[in-house]
């Protein structure tokens, strides 16, 4: 039977401390017999508590304190996308909001005014519905002018 | 939701103003008009209705006011083109012009690690004490991060960390 | 049994050589941990310097002895936390922090030492002659002087600790410099419990064997 066998390759083991509890008491039993075996645990407990007393190399301070400070950049430019992100949301509907109100107030504003020009109720969403979407339109086509020159401006910069 | 409260707190007190008069102006104003029953359908309508047309649309202009505010002090604390931003938030209708600023900012300013004053996020270099903001590329001179293997710009290989590079 | 919300397993199995310490203690440490890295999936800027302050020793050196040379980990160091700030919204609350930032390093550290020195990398655990290996000191170029000079300060330990393969030398470093536990290990590991048993006990008789073969009869303290 390999019982010493085994044991031996529990010892390094035992000494880097990773022994189930059952696996342990087997080792110290065999241990208290043997002494081939506890001068070899001596051994490894010798190199575990070098290892564990090795010195520890410690980064520069210059470089520790360019990683905070790059980190804690990249840290708040991803909670700014994030919150960018809910901002335009809300915007958007806060947009849809406006648009959907412009109809009625205007409507209102105005009186009875378009009701004498147009005739029908249904002429007078056609009306408003036009008007909304050219201001779409316009509003759209100034965006993407826009974004043409700021995309340029920033790729110069 | 104190992010909200501290973005909340740029908005310029002369933009508050603006809008806690628009606010009077339209609700009386609505008011007025409501009352007058020059719209033949509204002055039919339940009261709710009535109400509703009466309050919400001045808190609607009202936001609209604050955010504009909100768009003149922010952009100009990322160092864009503020006056211009501003009156495009104001003449692109139904609020289009907004979510484009929202869109198309900048990243905010970045202090300068040795001189502490404000950059562009942008800048490779400070502008004030010329410190380097950003690694950068030995050939094209532009910022590159940590990492890289190659420049993105002129496409050098970039130098490996620990290696005398040439 | 999870005492206070989600780190993991409440570890009442005390290993007669790892030294938990003061209890009390202990727990205050997690406790302090939970807070700050609940602060900085929020965003926190101040629970990010904390953190990295606490872990600055530590991640170096585990960044050092994957790659063995301090310009090198000194990089490493720099990514990782970019790294950690990029990433720390995906992470799972309910993992080991500690865990998670030793596997981002080593992460980035095979990929970099995959790109610089292949040949530093180990065949697969599995492979029966992946463990057999020279001696694996940087072979194009001369090391820098501070390498030089941290090799005396560590000693012949350290010395013949950076001749063993990469798989060794970090289960090692995980185990004695760190102290993490198995289960630990093998998370950040991504390996099988017995696997790194086993890896475990060979690197501690192929270090015995390289300590004994170089100062034969000598001390090699």
């Amino acid at each position: 039977m390999n019982g010493h066998e085994k044991i031996r390759e529990l010892l390094t083991l035992l000494a880097a401390g990773v022994l189930e509890p059952r696996e342990e008491k087997q080792v110290l039993d065999h241990l208290r017999t043997c002494e081939a075996c506890s001068a070899e645990l001596e051994d490894w407990k010798l190199l575990a508590g070098g290892l564990r007393r090795l010195p520890t190399p410690q980064p520069r301070a210059v470089v520790v304190e360019r990683a905070r400070a790059q980190a804690q950049i990249r840290l708040s430019e991803e909670f700014e996308h994030r919150w960018n992100r809910s901002v335009i949301v809300g915007l958007i509907v806060f947009a849809w909001v406006l648009t959907l109100l412009s109809w009625p107030l205007v409507r209102l504003l105005t009186g009875g005014l378009l009701g004498l020009l147009v005739p029908g109720f249904s002429h007078a969403w056609i009306v408003f519905g036009a008007f909304t979407t050219s201001v779409w339109l316009a509003g759209g086509a100034a965006a993407v002018l826009l974004s043409m020159q700021h995309r340029r401006e920033r790729r110069l910069a | 939701m104190s992010r909200f409260t501290e973005e909340l707190s740029l908005i310029p007190r002369t933009a508050r103003i603006v809008a806690a008069s628009v606010w009077i102006a339209a609700t009386t104003g609505l008011i007025v008009l409501v009352k007058s029953g020059v719209d033949r359908e509204l002055a039919s309508a339940p009261p709710a209705l009535r109400i509703f047309v009466t309050l919400f649309p001045p808190i609607v202009l009202t936001i609209y006011a604050l955010l504009i505010g909100y768009v003149y002090a922010d952009a100009k604390r990322r160092g864009m083109r503020y006056v211009m931003w501003t009156l495009l938030a104001v003449f692109i209708p139904d609020g289009i012009g907004i979510i484009l600023y929202f869109v198309l900012r900048d990243p905010p300013m970045r202090a300068c690690p040795s001189c502490a004053q404000l950059a562009k996020s942008g800048f490779t270099f400070c502008p004030h004490c010329g410190t380097s903001l950003l690694p950068t590329c030995p050939n094209c001179g532009r910022g590159v991060e940590l990492g890289w293997a190659n420049c993105p710009h002129c496409g050098t290989k970039l130098p490996v960390p620990g290696t005398r590079a040439a | 049994m999870d005492m206070i919300g989600g780190t993991g397993s409440f570890r009442l199995k005390m290993h007669s050589a790892t030294g938990l310490g003061d209890s009390a203690a202990y727990w205050e440490g997690r406790v302090a941990l939970e807070g700050d890295v609940a602060r900085l999936r929020g965003g926190d800027l101040d629970a990010l310097s904390t953190l990295l302050t606490r872990y600055q020793n530590r991640l170096y050196r585990y960044l050092l002895r994957l790659v063995r040379e301090p310009a090198e980990a000194e990089d490493l160091f720099q990514q990782t936390w970019l790294r950690v700030a990029e990433k720390i919204r995906q992470f799972d609350p309910q993992r080991n922090f500690e865990a998670w930032l030793f596997t981002l390093a080593r992460n980035l550290a095979i990929d970099h030492l995959r790109r610089i020195r292949p040949e530093s990398l180990d065949q697969p655990a599995g492979d029966p002659t992946g463990e057999t290996a020279a001696a694996r000191l940087p072979s194009h170029e001369r090391p820098p002087i501070e390498g030089i000079l941290a090799r005396e300060r560590a000693g012949r330990l350290g010395t013949a600790l950076e001749t063993l393969p990469l798989t060794q030398r970090e289960v090692l470093t995980l185990r004695f410099e760190e102290e993490m536990k198995l289960e630990e290990i093998a998370e950040v590991l991504d390996a099988p419990l017995s696997t790194v048993k086993t890896r475990l006990r060979r690197a501690l008789e192929r270090l015995r064997m390289t300590l004994e073969t170089q100062y034969p009869g000598e001390s090699w303290q």
